[in-house]
């Protein structure tokens, strides 16, 4: 087996199993980051914010949704392997499970652009 | 989930000697020869037994503000030593007990329940555990001699800036803590390998232990969080010793940045110590139930989905600062989502007790589970509480806080330790300890903490502020402190009774009973120097269980690697995910390199806190010579093909992606990278809190193009000369002088590169302690500098094995990781030239 192929292989595998909680650490930084540089430099109304807010988060959701949806074709893209036979269920469904949390948690997050002010400060 | 059966690796009887001579091969030194062991059951011991002994000292500390807090107007202690023992207090608890107890438990348990003969770098997991006993020992001490730190163990600036606390006491932190933190983060990468490199054969993903699954969150947890607190510590240090003003206000810099950067690295700490004793309980109720673990698949995801979570989490320790609403409604939402991990691996638990509720056995280790339950889940829900933003305005930096936070760490960590030592004594101890005295130790500690932190809830909400020396004795405090100190006195009874326990029944060494809970997992196998005989096949997660024949099989050497072929020490490295053989290891023995490099570095950063600029230079020189003289014995040559079992022949030498050591290399370069976001995150944090003093309009003029242009070209010259060296490697073992002068030339323009960005700003009169932006450009280069001075001295390794005709294109494990080491930081120096000469100029 050639190594390179074999490493991605193994790499590509915690990598799919993981796909949820990337997603939701993107949106995160995405929407940590983006936020607060925008509030601070006020290169966009608080209203724009809230709608960048919303749209990543629901960009990121339909991201996890398909991986939940098509959890073959992201191993293969990630492994360029087809899933392990006897491993498969255990790691397909744990992927699953992962990522509906971080779906979860990600629409948590995303309602929260829906009531509170862009840039506003509690103090 | 158990596979089909199959047939013995090695079903024939093994020749007499295998066993003597594996005894021989793995001995523990004896005498002063024993500081060089390597062995994990005898460093593991060691780093278990000096995180014990600062769980005692930080409690003994404790014990102090206790008396000195059980009535009010007390000048039991006076104020300043009070902030000294209060920081110590904290800092011991979280950096020299918590996170070493736990990497410690990953170090003495994890090769044993990979059934592993050990960890694939044990010299480098003695290292780190000698650097942080002698760095350990000389902070702590530093509360003897009026010279601990007085910040708290947060050391906010700008309180712990050189303005308001001159003299060396928070240097001692910054620099003793920094250093600690690099031993952690070396242990890290030593149990990532390990958990995915040294499985056995069959141990799939879906078979790992969860304490290895523990592990490994926990190891990469470390991986990306304590960066952050590294630069921060740097960042601090650097201003206090050089006045680069990062924390300061009045020159663009921001005490809000260390927050951020502490927490960012805080939060995920609590997790890092809660989540492998989380996976220490999920080994144990199984046995104590006699029953398999109820949802495993879901406990792996919970986990997991802590592991990340728990990054999202660090903007609720500053909720009051004036953070917009928006963002804390994420960190709000993100506090309260990390409950459903939590939820899962509770209730999975008791869904377990329940399913083995005929079976289970109320024995020391059942009642500390049960006290840990109980403890965290109630520290759990007041965590909830305190994620809610109004909640959480009115309870901030009260007594109610503390309560929460003892309420998780101690339940979450402290007594499932116990539970732990209980439960796992018998793997180093000839002799188990007792169950009436550790019911005993159980009951006080239990009582004793609920005494002592449940009255905390009701104080805090009194109003009672954290962080407090002394109070007015009429505010109706009095009562609740008292009970709190004598709550306290009686959980010191408890740890006194295991102590008594420890003395009484602790006899380091073999001989002790056989599986005497009966577990299913691996560590219980007949166990000696050398680990376990043969390395199993495993085919399930309870594998003891399943096959109950399978430690007299393993015993009779009829699994994997029953000997020594290379006559060394060796072990099996498998697959990261299917766990398929790949390769024998060849391990390194006992040694002083490690013992004196770790020495080396705990000299240069303490002696550098004491300002003793010189000998703190000679002692760093010795610490990376004595690194030089351990890595030049790793590389052994090939020995070729050996028999680790019946028709299976495995290598003895790898290189390249499949290589234990290049997955090592690659978790170091996530170290560097996250070292590097965080600087990058801190760069941008300055600006938008003080743009007016970033260049173009607030600085000098930026240099020409033509310096980063240079430092460019010759960072790509540089990994050119890397590519090109490797693919001239000799064949035979001669020298090969051509390869020799591309590494000095690689290595040359690397630090050349970094000079010349100095040079280049140096140059337009910019002075890194005019303003945060000259503070944070020189920054960028201090950063690519520290690695390059690495690379620089890996290439000059490179160069001596060439000389010696020690690489070839075969053997050349040195080459390929100063290699990957070169291109990372070619990566880096490139992205650090964009932002610091990019970035300006888009805004001007």
């Amino acid at each position: 087996m050639d190594d390179r192929k074999s490493s991605r292989q193994m790499i590509g595998t915690y990598v799919f199993l993981v796909i949820g909680p990337i997603l939701w650490a993107i949106n995160l930084t995405l929407i940590y980051g983006a936020q607060s540089s925008l509030c601070a430099s006020n290169a966009l109304p608080a209203w724009a914010i809230q709608v960048l807010v919303g749209g990543i988060c629901l960009f990121l959701v339909a991201c996890g949704t398909g991986a939940m949806l098509r959890p073959e074709t992201v191993l293969a893209g990630l492994t360029s392997a087809s899933p392990p036979k006897h491993q498969w269920p255990f790691l397909r469904g744990a992927m699953r499970l992962l990522t509906g949390l971080s779906i979860l948690a990600m629409t948590y997050f995303g309602l929260a652009a829906l009531f509170v002010a862009g840039c506003g400060s509690l103090r | 989930m158990t596979d089909k059966p199959f047939d013995l690796p090695n079903p024939d009887p093994r020749p007499e000697g295998e066993v003597e001579e594996l005894k021989h091969i793995w001995a523990t030194p004896r005498g002063f020869g024993l500081l060089t062991a390597v062995n994990n059951t005898v460093i593991g011991t060691l780093y278990i037994g000096a995180a014990f002994l600062f769980f005692v000292l930080a409690g003994i500390l404790a014990l102090l503000m206790r008396t000195q807090l059980a009535v009010g107007d007390n000048s039991f202690l006076s104020q300043d030593l009070y902030n000294q023992i209060f920081t110590t207090h904290g800092t011991t608890m979280m950096f020299l007990f918590a996170v070493p107890a736990v990497e410690a438990l990953g170090v003495m348990l994890l090769p044993q329940m990979l059934a592993a003969r050990d960890l694939p770098f044990p010299r480098l997991s003695a290292f780190a555990i000698w650097a942080y006993i002698i760095g350990g020992l000389v902070f702590f001490s530093t509360v003897l001699y009026d010279l601990a730190p007085k910040g708290g163990w947060f050391m906010y600036p700008p309180l712990t800036l050189t303005e308001y606390q001159p003299g060396n006491n928070a240097d001692f932190w910054l620099l003793g803590i920094g250093f600690i933190e690099i031993s952690a983060i070396a242990g890290a990468i030593e149990i990532i390998v390990g958990a995915l490199r040294t499985r056995p054969p069959g141990m799939t993903l879906a078979k790992m232990p969860i304490f290895a699954w523990a592990m490994l969150i926990f190891a990469a947890m470390i991986v990306f969080a304590f960066p952050a607190v590294i630069l921060a510590t740097m960042l601090l240090e650097i201003e206090r010793a050089f006045g680069w003003p990062f924390f300061t206000a009045a020159l663009g810099g921001d005490a809000l940045l260390w927050q951020h950067l502490f927490w960012f690295f805080g939060h995920p700490e609590v997790y890092i110590i809660f989540l492998p004793a989380a996976g220490l309980v999920s080994m144990m109720i199984p046995t104590m139930a006699q029953t398999p673990l109820v949802g495993y698949r879901l406990i792996v995801v919970a986990l997991i989905a802590t592991g990340f979570f728990s990054f999202g989490l660090w903007v609720h320790h500053m909720f009051t600062t004036g953070i917009p609403g928006l963002s804390l409604a994420f960190f709000s939402a993100a506090s309260m989502a990390v409950a459903i991990p939590s939820g899962i691996q509770v209730f999975s638990w008791i869904a377990t007790m329940a399913a083995g509720r005929r079976r289970f056995r109320i024995t020391v280790p059942s009642l500390f589970i049960l006290g840990f339950l109980f403890i965290f889940v109630l520290g759990g829900l007041t965590g909830v509480m305190v994620a809610v933003v109004p909640f959480d305005f009115q309870a901030h930096d009260s007594y109610f806080i503390v309560a929460h936070f003892h309420y998780v760490l101690v339940g979450g960590m402290v007594f499932p330790l116990f539970a732990t030592f209980y439960y796992w004594a018998p793997l180093v101890s000839s002799r188990m300890l007792s169950e009436r005295l550790g019911k005993w130790a159980f009951w006080l500690m239990f009582i004793g903490f609920n005494t002592t932190f449940f009255p905390m809830h009701i104080t805090g909400l009194a109003g009672m502020p954290r962080r407090v020396w002394t109070y007015p004795s009429n505010l109706g405090w009095d009562l609740l402190n008292s009970i709190s100190t004598a709550g306290a006195f009686i959980m010191a009874a408890g740890v006194g009774v295991f102590i008594i326990d420890l003395i009484r029944n602790f006899r380091f060494g073999e001989g002790g009973p056989e599986n005497p809970w009966g577990a299913g997992t691996l560590e219980f196998l007949p166990n000696d120097v050398y680990s376990t005989r043969s390395i199993p096949h495993v085919t399930s997660l309870e594998p003891l269980w399943d096959r109950p024949g399978l430690s007299r099989e393993v015993d009779a050497g009829h699994h994997y690697l029953p000997n020594a072929p290379t006559g060394r020490r060796e072990t099996l490295v498998t697959s990261a995910v299917e766990a398929k053989p790949q390769y024998v290891l060849q391990m390194p023995g006992p040694s002083w390199t490690h013992l004196v490099a770790a020495a080396g570095t705990a000299g240069f950063f303490l002696l550098l806190t004491i300002k003793q600029v010189p000998l703190a230079i000679a002692s760093g020189v010795l610490a990376v010579g004595a690194c030089l003289v351990w890595t030049w014995e790793l590389d052994r040559p090939s020995q070729g093909e050996v028999e680790v079992a019946k028709e299976l022949r495995l290598p003895t030498y790898i290189t390249g992606p499949l290589s234990h050591s290049w997955w090592a290399m690659v978790v170091l370069m996530l170290v560097g990278a996250s070292l590097y976001v965080s600087y990058f995150f801190s760069y941008l944090y300055l600006w938008t809190v003080s743009p007016e003093v970033w260049a173009p309009a607030g600085a000098p003029a930026l240099p020409s193009l033509v310096y980063p242009g240079l430092s460019a070209v010759m960072l790509i010259l540089g990994a050119g000369c890397m590519l090109w060296c490797g693919r001239i490697l000799p064949e035979n073992g001669r020298r090969h002088w051509g390869g020799m002068a591309l590494l000095v030339i690689a290595a040359a323009l690397m630090v050349g590169a970094v000079g010349l960005e100095i040079w280049g700003h140096w140059h337009t009169g910019l002075q890194p302690t005019d303003s945060s932006y000259g503070a944070m450009v020189y920054m960028a280069s201090v950063l690519e500098g520290q690695i390059a001075f690495v690379v620089a001295i890996m290439c000059l390794f490179a160069v001596a094995r060439l000389l010696t005709r020690q690489l070839t294109a075969q053997r050349r494990v040195t080459f390929d990781n100063a290699a990957l080491l070169y291109y990372y930081a070619v990566g880096q120096g490139l992205f650090g030239l964009l932002l610091i000469h990019g970035f300006p100029r888009q805004l001007g």
